[in-house]
C-alpha cells in the first residue's frame, strides 16, 4: 500500500467516523486484475476498499450530480451532508466546471485530490499481456510502477517493463493540468507534466478532404448503437431530461397535455446514419466549452468509436476562436453564455 | 404476414361524445371495423384492452368500456394525456384509426355468478367498470344487488352522465353518485357541492343520514363507500380510479369486512407491444399488458410494490 | 423453429482451407461471421471469407441483431383519401447464416426463440429465425468473465444451433444438428466422415475449454433466494456506480426489450421497432410522470431480477447464458458474477 492511498483511507476514514461526509467516492479493485471500480463507502470501518494506483481511470465527479436526480423512497429523508470524493488533475476540472454551473456548490463535497502521473487504458494493457502470453485468466496479482519513461507491470511476482505510450490513457499523454485544480486536500507530490497540448490526431483528420473526413466519421458512426455510455458517463452531462431521449422525462401535474403531444422528437430511437449523426453533433454542440477531455466518453463506447478526437477537436477550436478553456476557473462564465466584443464571426455583430 | 398481431384492423368513428372538459377531458368513441369480417370475428370480454393507433402518432393502450352483449360496435372513453391521446381527441366522425386486441385477462363475471357486486369509480376509472356493470345489467338475474358509487370533481366532471342518471332511475340498480368537497383557501368548505346533494360527515362518515329520495353526495369517494355500508356478505367489490382514492376506499372496504380476494382491482403500466412481449409493463415476473390489468387485492398481495 | 429431436447428430470434418469454399458455395445465403475492424470484433456481412476472424472469443455486439434488428420496420402506412388506410408488412425471406456464432450466444437465440413464440407469435422474428441456420463454433479459449457453464451452458452447447464446429488443428470437427443445418453439408463435397481419431481430439479439445472455465458460480440458488431479497439494501448498494446506460442491455444476447414508435413523412408513415433497456428511466416512465422505476437501484435491480427470476418463473430456465458482456463492457466493471455470488450467499 502506497502512502497516498493510506493517507486518503486514513482521511476518508476521519471524516465518516465524525460524521462529517456521508459517503466517500473512491475505487476499489475492480472484476479482474486489470481493472479499479468506482466505490461508495458509507462506513468508516469500510475504508480498506479503497485504492489509488495507475489503473484508477474513471472520472468520478459525474456522481455528485447522479446523487442529486435520485428520487427519495418513501420515508427516506434527505442527507445534506456532503460528499467526500477523489479527484485526479483531469477529474479536478470537471468539478471545477460543474462548481461554475452551479450544478454542486463548494460546501456539498470535500475534496481529495491527487497529483496524477498518468492511469493507464485497460484495454492497452490486455493487449500487452497478451503479446507476452498472459492471459488475464492466469493473473492472479498485478502492480504497476511508474519508473520515468516507463511503466513496470509486475504480473504473478514477475516484471515486464512497457513504455508508456503503449499502455497509458491516451489523455495522459499531453495532459497540461496533472494537478488538482482545486482540493481540500491534496495527498501526494505536485507532479509535472506537458505544459503544451499536442493536437496530432486532430490535426491528422482536419487535413483530410473532406469526403474522407465525412466517410471517416459516417463509418464510425455507424458503429454507434445508441446506448448513451458516452452521455451517461461524461460528468459533466446532467439534464435530466436530454434533447435526445425520445420521452418526457421531466414532468410535473401543472405539464399540459399539448406540451406532451408537442414535444419535439428532435431524434427518433432509430439507429441509422442520420439519427446517429445527429446524436453525436448534438452532443459535441453541448458539450462545447465544458468538456474538459477527460476523455471518458471514448474509454466508456463498446464499439470504440475515437470519441476523443470529436471532443478535442472541440477544445482546440474554443481555444483558438475564443481562447477560452473549460474547468480552469470557477468563477468563469459558461463560454456559449458571454459575448465578447472581438468574438469571431462577423455575422453576429 | 399471417396473424401478425401487431397490425392493427380499421376503424371507423361512428360517434364521438364529449363527456367531460377542461385540461384532461374525457371523449367516448363509437367504432366500428370498416372489415366486415373483423366485425363479426372481433370478441372480447368486459374488462379487456386494446391498442388504438392514430397513424403517424402512434398508439395507446385503452379499455374497451362497451359491453360485449352489445354488438357491432366498441366503445372507447379516452382522457386527454399526451401525443395519441391528444391526436384521438382532435379526431371527428368518419375519421379512421386503427384497433388492435383485445388483450389482457378480464374481470371474471361467470364466478361472479349470484353475487352482490360493488362498483368504485372515480374519474377515467370508471371506463373499465362501465363494461362489467353493463353487462352484469344485460344478465340481471344473474347477479345479487348491484350497487355502483361513482365520483368526480365537480358536476361537469362526471362522465356517462347521461347514462348515470337513467341509471339511476331504474329499482334494479343502487346508484350512488358523489362530488368532491369545495375547497376555499382554508381548505375543505364543509357544504353541498351542489344543490340537493347531501354532505358527508366528515368526522364520523358512516353516521351521514341519507335523505330520503337521494343517493347524490358531496365528499370523497372512500367515504361514501363507508356511508353507504355494503355488506361484505357474498359480495365483490371492483374498484378503478387514481391510486389514492383505491387506496382508501379498499382500507374502508376492508374495515366493513371484506376480504382482499373479495376486492378487484386493475393495474396501469406504460405499455407498447399489448401481447406481453416488448417488456415494460412487467410488475415481477408477469406482463400487465397480458396477464392484467384485473387484479383481486390477494393477487397483489404477491407480487412485488413496482407500480 | 428449429427441431433437433427428430434428427441424429452426424459427424463430419472439413479441412480449414476449404472454408472459403464451403462459404462461397452457399451463395443464397447471406453470410453473418466476425470480422476485426482495428480493435472491434462483430458480427457483419461477409463478402470475403478471408475477413472471416474466428481467433477472436466473442464479439463486442451478440448476433441477435440478425433474428432481432436494432431498428426495423414493422409497418408501413398510406394514408389515402377520404380517411383511406393501407397498412403494408415487410417481406421477410432472405435467407442467413450465422456463421461462427459462439455457444453462448446460440443459447441466447434458443432462449429468444420461447419468448417470441408462446401465445403471441412474433411473426417477425418467427420469420427471419426460420430462415436463420446456425453454425457454431466451440469455445477452445474462453474470456476472463465467461461464466456459461454455471448458467447451464458450456463451450461446446448445441442449443439452438444446427451445426456445432470444433477447432480440431488443421480441421473442423463438424457436428451436425439438424436437418437445417444437414441441408449444407449435402449442398458440398468437401465435408468427409470424422473418424473415430478426429472424435478423439474432438472430445479432448472440448475438455480442455471446459477446464479453462475454473470458476463455478452457484446460479441455480437465485431463483429461489431472489423471492426474498426484493427489498433488500443490496440493491442500492450495488447500484451506486451504476450510469444507467444501455451497454449490459444492447450487448446482451439474451435482452430483447424493445420500443414501438411511429415516424411521419407527409402522408407515409413507418411503425418503427427498437431495441430499448429496462436501464433507461424513460423505459418505464408513465404520461403523468409517475415512474414506477424512478432510480438506478430499481432499473438495476430489474435486469437482475429478470435474467434470475422473472425469466426463471415464466420459462423455467435462467435467462443468462454467461457470455460476460455485461462485464467486460460496462464503462464502470459493473461486475454480474460477483452479484451472483454475493446474492448467492444471502
Ligand atoms: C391497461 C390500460 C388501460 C388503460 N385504459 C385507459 C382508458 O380506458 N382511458 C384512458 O384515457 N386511458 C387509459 N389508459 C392510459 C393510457 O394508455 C395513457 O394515458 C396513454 O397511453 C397516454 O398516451 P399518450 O400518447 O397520449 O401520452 P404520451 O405521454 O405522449 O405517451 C407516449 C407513450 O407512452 C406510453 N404511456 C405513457 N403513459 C402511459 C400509461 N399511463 N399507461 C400506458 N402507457 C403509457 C404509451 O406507450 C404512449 O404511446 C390505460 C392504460 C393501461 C395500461
Ligand atoms: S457509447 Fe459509443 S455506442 Fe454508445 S451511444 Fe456513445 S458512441 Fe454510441
Ligand atoms: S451496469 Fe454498466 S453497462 Fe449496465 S447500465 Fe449500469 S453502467 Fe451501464
Ligand atoms: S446478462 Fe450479461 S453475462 Fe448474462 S447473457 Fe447478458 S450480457 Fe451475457
Ligand atoms: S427487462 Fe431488462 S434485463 Fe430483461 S430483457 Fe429487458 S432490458 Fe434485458
Ligand atoms: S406492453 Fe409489452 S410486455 Fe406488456
Amino acid at each position: 500500500m502506497s502512502d497516498i492511498e493510506g493517507n486518503i483511507q486514513a482521511k476518508a476514514k476521519k471524516l465518516l467516523k465524525d460524521g462529517t461526509i456521508k459517503y466517500f467516492i473512491g475505487y476499489e479493485n475492480g472484476s479482474d486484475p486489470l481493472h479499479t471500480t468506482p466505490c461508495f463507502i458509507k462506513k468508516a470501518e469500510d475504508v480498506d476498499k479503497i485504492v489509488w494506483n495507475p489503473l484508477c481511470v474513471n472520472n468520478l465527479a459525474g456522481y455528485l450530480t447522479h446523487d442529486k436526480k435520485r428520487e427519495l423512497k418513501k420515508g427516506e429523508e434527505e442527507d445534506k451532508k456532503p460528499i467526500g470524493i477523489l479527484v485526479k488533475g483531469c477529474d479536478s476540472k470537471s468539478l471545477v466546471q460543474l462548481l461554475s454551473e452551479h450544478r454542486i456548490e463548494k460546501d456539498e463535497v470535500i475534496i481529495f485530490g491527487v497529483p496524477c502521473d498518468g492511469v493507464i487504458d485497460p484495454k492497452k494493457l490486455e493487449k500487452v499481456l497478451k503479446d507476452k502470453n498472459l492471459s488475464v485468466n492466469t493473473i492472479d496479482s498485478l502492480t504497476i510502477q511508474h519508473d520515468g519513461k516507463n511503466y513496470t507491470v509486475k504480473v504473478n511476482g514477475k516484471k515486464y517493463s512497457f513504455p508508456k505510450d503503449k499502455i497509458e490513457m491516451s489523455k495522459c499523454s499531453d495532459c497540461t493540468q496533472p494537478n488538482p485544480i482545486i482540493s481540500d486536500e491534496t495527498f501526494g507530490e505536485k507532479v509535472k507534466k506537458s505544459d503544451k497540448k499536442d493536437y496530432k490526431t486532430v490535426e491528422e483528420i482536419e487535413a483530410l478532404p473532406l469526403a474522407k473526413r465525412w466517410k471517416f466519421w459516417s463509418d464510425q458512426f455507424a458503429k454507434c448503437i445508441r446506448c448513451s455510455a458516452c452521455r451517461n458517463v461524461c460528468p459533466v452531462c446532467y439534464c435530466k431530461e436530454c434533447v435526445v431521449d425520445s420521452a418526457d422525462l421531466v414532468i410535473t401535474p401543472q405539464t399540459t397535455s399539448s406540451e406532451k403531444a408537442n414535444k419535439m422528437p428532435w431524434l427518433e430511437k432509430n439507429v441509422d446514419p442520420a439519427e446517429n449523426m445527429f446524436f453525436h453533433l448534438t452532443r459535441m454542440m453541448h458539450m462545447a466549452g465544458r468538456c474538459i477531455n477527460c476523455g471518458e466518453c471514448e474509454r466508456a463506447c463498446p464499439m470504440n468509436i475515437p470519441l476523443s478526437l470529436l471532443t478535442k477537436k472541440l477544445e482546440k477550436e474554443v481555444k483558438e476562436m475564443f481562447d477560452y478553456e473549460a474547468g480552469i476557473d470557477v468563477e468563469a462564465k459558461p463560454l456559449l453564455s458571454i459575448f465578447e466584443e472581438d468574438d469571431p464571426g462577423d455575422f453576429i455583430k | 404476414m399471417e396473424n401478425n398481431p401487431y397490425k392493427p384492423e380499421i376503424a371507423v368513428i361512428e360517434k364521438i361524445r364529449e363527456e367531460t372538459t377542461g385540461p384532461r377531458a374525457i371523449k367516448t368513441f363509437t367504432v366500428s371495423f370498416q372489415d366486415e369480417k373483423v366485425k363479426k370475428s372481433f370478441t372480447y370480454k368486459s374488462g379487456q384492452t386494446a391498442m388504438l393507433s392514430v397513424f403517424g402518432k402512434g398508439e395507446c393502450m385503452i379499455c374497451i368500456t362497451s359491453t360485449p352483449t352489445k354488438k357491432g360496435f366498441l366503445e372507447f372513453s379516452v382522457m386527454l394525456q399526451g401525443k395519441v391521446t391528444s391526436a384521438l381527441h382532435a379526431l371527428k366522425v368518419g375519421d379512421t384509426i386503427g384497433v388492435r386486441g383485445p388483450y389482457g385477462n378480464d374481470f371474471p363475471l361467470d364466478k361472479w355468478k349470484g353475487k352482490n357486486l360493488l362498483f368504485i369509480g372515480g374519474g377515467i376509472g370508471q371506463a373499465p367498470l362501465r363494461s362489467v356493470y353493463l353487462n352484469a345489467l344485460d344478465n340481471r338475474k344473474d347477479y345479487g344487488d348491484i350497487t355502483l358509487i361513482y365520483g368526480a370533481r365537480t358536476l361537469s366532471d362526471l362522465a356517462y352522465k347521461e347514462e348515470m342518471f337513467e341509471l339511476e332511475k331504474r329499482d334494479d340498480v343502487n346508484v350512488f353518485l358523489c362530488l368532491d368537497w369545495k375547497f376555499g383557501k382554508d381548505g375543505i368548505i364543509d357544504e353541498e357541492a351542489e344543490e340537493g346533494w347531501v354532505t358527508i360527515n366528515r368526522k364520523e362518515p358512516a353516521k351521514t343520514k341519507p335523505r330520503k329520495g337521494t343517493s347524490r353526495f358531496t365528499g370523497f369517494v372512500p367515504e361514501v363507500v363507508t356511508a353507504v355500508k355494503p355488506s361484505p356478505e357474498n359480495a365483490i367489490a371492483v374498484s378503478c380510479g387514481p391510486p389514492i382514492m383505491i387506496k382508501y376506499a379498499v382500507a374502508n372496504l376492508k374495515t366493513l369486512g371484506f376480504k382482499d380476494d373479495q376486492i378487484y382491482t386493475t393495474l396501469e403500466m406504460r405499455m407498447k407491444c399489448g401481447i406481453g412481449k416488448c417488456g415494460r409493463c412487467n410488475i415481477g415476473s408477469i406482463y400487465v399488458c397480458k396477464d392484467g390489468p384485473v387484479f383481486s387485492m390477494s393477487q397483489l398481495e404477491k407480487i412485488p410494490k413496482e407500480y | 423453429m428449429t427441431s433437433s429431436n427428430s434428427f441424429k447428430a452426424e459427424n463430419f470434418v472439413i479441412k480449414k482451407e476449404d472454408v472459403a469454399q464451403f462459404l462461397k458455395g452457399l451463395s443464397d445465403y447471406t453470410i453473418y461471421a466476425p470480422v476485426q475492424e482495428e480493435d472491434t470484433v462483430l458480427f457483419k456481412v461477409i463478402q470475403n471469407p478471408d475477413k472471416i476472424a474466428l481467433h477472436i472469443t466473442n464479439t463486442v455486439k451478440s448476433p441477435k441483431f440478425v433474428v432481432l434488428p436494432q431498428t426495423e420496420t414493422m409497418l408501413k402506412v398510406t394514408k389515402g383519401k377520404e380517411n383511406s388506410i393501407k397498412i403494408d408488412e415487410p417481406v421477410l425471406d432472405e435467407k442467413n447464416i450465422l456463421f461462427g456464432i459462439r455457444p453462448c450466444d446460440a443459447r441466447g437465440i434458443a432462449i429468444l426463440d420461447k419468448v417470441f413464440s408462446g401465445d403471441y407469435k412474433d411473426p417477425y422474428y418467427v420469420k427471419r429465425r426460420a430462415n436463420t441456420i446456425m453454425i457454431g463454433l466451440a469455445c477452445t479459449d474462453p474470456h476472463r468473465n465467461c461464466f456459461c457453464t454455471s448458467v447451464g451452458g458450456a463451450p461446446d452447447s448445441t442449443d439452438g444451433l444446427d451445426m456445432l464446429w470444433t477447432d480440431i488443428g488443421d480441421l473442423y470437427f463438424v457436428t451436425v444438428l439438424t436437418k437445417k443445418g444437414m441441408k449444407l453439408v449435402k449442398e458440398t463435397v468437401i465435408f468427409s466422415k470424422a473418424t473415430s481419431e478426429n472424435t478423439r481430439v474432438m472430445n479432448k479439445v472440448h475438455k480442455t475449454a471446459h477446464e479453462k472455465i475454473t470458476e463455478k458460480l452457484n446460479a441455480d440458488a437465485l431463483p429461489k433466494k431472489l423471492e426474498n431479497l426484493f427489498e433488500d439494501k443490496y440493491w442500492d448498494e450495488v447500484s451506486m456506480k451504476c450510469l444507467g446506460c444501455g451497454s449490459c442491455t444492447y450487448l446482451c444476447p439474451t435482452c430483447y426489450c424493445f420500443d414501438i414508435n411511429d415516424i411521419e413523412y407527409r402522408d407515409k408513415v413507418k411503425r418503427v421497432r427498437t431495441w430499448d433497456s429496462c436501464q433507461f428511466s424513460s423505459y418505464t416512465i408513465h404520461t403523468s410522470g409517475h415512474n414506477p422505476r424512478p432510480n438506478k437501484e430499481n432499473r438495476m435491480r430489474n435486469r437482475v431480477y429478470h435474467k434470475y427470476k422473472y425469466h426463471h418463473d415464466n420459462y423455467n430456465e435462467l435467462g443468462c447464458v454467461g457470455c460476460g458482456r455485461c462485464i467486460t463492457y460496462c464503462p464502470v466493471d459493473m461486475n454480474l458474477k460477483a452479484t451472483i455470488k454475493e446474492l448467492a450467499e444471502k
